[in-house]
């Protein structure tokens, strides 16, 4: 180590250590966590509507109202929010399949009689 | 304010990196910790889901749930029905049921648990586990 060794120039550690990586990590930190935001909604959408579509209650009302009510929530545009509900090659099951900003997420109940 | 050795020329010359460094790192790790639990959390919903949908199934299924059920026959079910509604090609495909039960007559509990990827699962493995109750009328 040099005589010159703690001597630093105080500016650029402050500016490229100080603020400029911690700025980054949140970035991404931000990033992630809208990220994972999206996707538990996609996870709410998928889980109310499997379970009306399981009790024979859904339809395009319902759809247009769990759709609104996370577009709402999340403070998306609607056209963002989209949710299928299908049967699936099991007998006596459906399926639902919701995005939400990008994320996707897929529920399956059994037809409940 | 003015620090330095008793004797030498005062001064307040040094780096300030090894702080900067420090914060840096600090910050990393808990940005790392919050995105583990927001993962785990995640996790839970989506077993819980899948909880929900067994719980109901077993509690529905017509099978004598109560006194005469026992517990590997419940445990067969929800094993049989969890991978007709979760393939393993799916998320929850590896999901498995920890404990299954009927706490009275048409009523069934379930507890299912996975195994999940973290930053730290290569030194400590995480397990999530949800648990749901159904009850047939």
């Amino acid at each position: 180590m040099s005589a010159r060794g703690e001597t630093g120039n105080l500016g650029v550690e402050l500016l490229l250590v100080g603020l400029v990586l911690p700025l980054i990590v949140v970035q991404l930190g931000l990033g992630a966590f809208a990220g994972q935001r999206a996707s538990l909604a996609a996870q709410q959408l998928a889980r109310e509507a499997v379970r009306f579509a399981a009790t024979g209650r859904y339809n395009q009302n319902v759809e247009q109202l769990l759709k609104a009510q996370i577009a709402t929530e999340l403070g998306v545009a609607p056209s963002e929010v989209a949710v299928t509900v299908a049967s699936t090659a099991a007998p006596n099951t459906v399926s639902a399949n919701a995005r939400v900003a990008g994320a996707t997420e897929t529920a399956v109940m059994r037809v409940q009689k | 304010m003015k620090l330095g050795k008793p004797g030498n020329k005062p001064t307040d010359a040094g780096s300030a990196l090894p702080l900067f460094i420090f914060g840096s790192v600090l910050l990393i790790l808990l940005a790392l910790c919050l995105a583990s639990a927001s993962q785990l959390l995640q996790q839970q919903r989506r077993l819980n889901c899948m909880s929900d949908a067994l719980a109901l199934d077993l509690a529905a299924s017509g099978f004598a749930i109560g006194e005469q059920s026992n517990q590997s026959t419940l445990r067969n079910l929800a094993n049989t029905d969890a991978r007709v509604l979760y393939p393993p090609e799916t998320k929850l495909g590896t999901a498995w049921v920890s404990d299954v039960g009927s706490p009275a007559a048409n009523e069934a509990s379930v507890r299912v648990c996975q195994q999940v990827a973290l930053v730290w699962s290569a030194v400590a493995p995480s397990t999530v586990c949800a648990s749901s109750s159904a009850g047939y009328r």
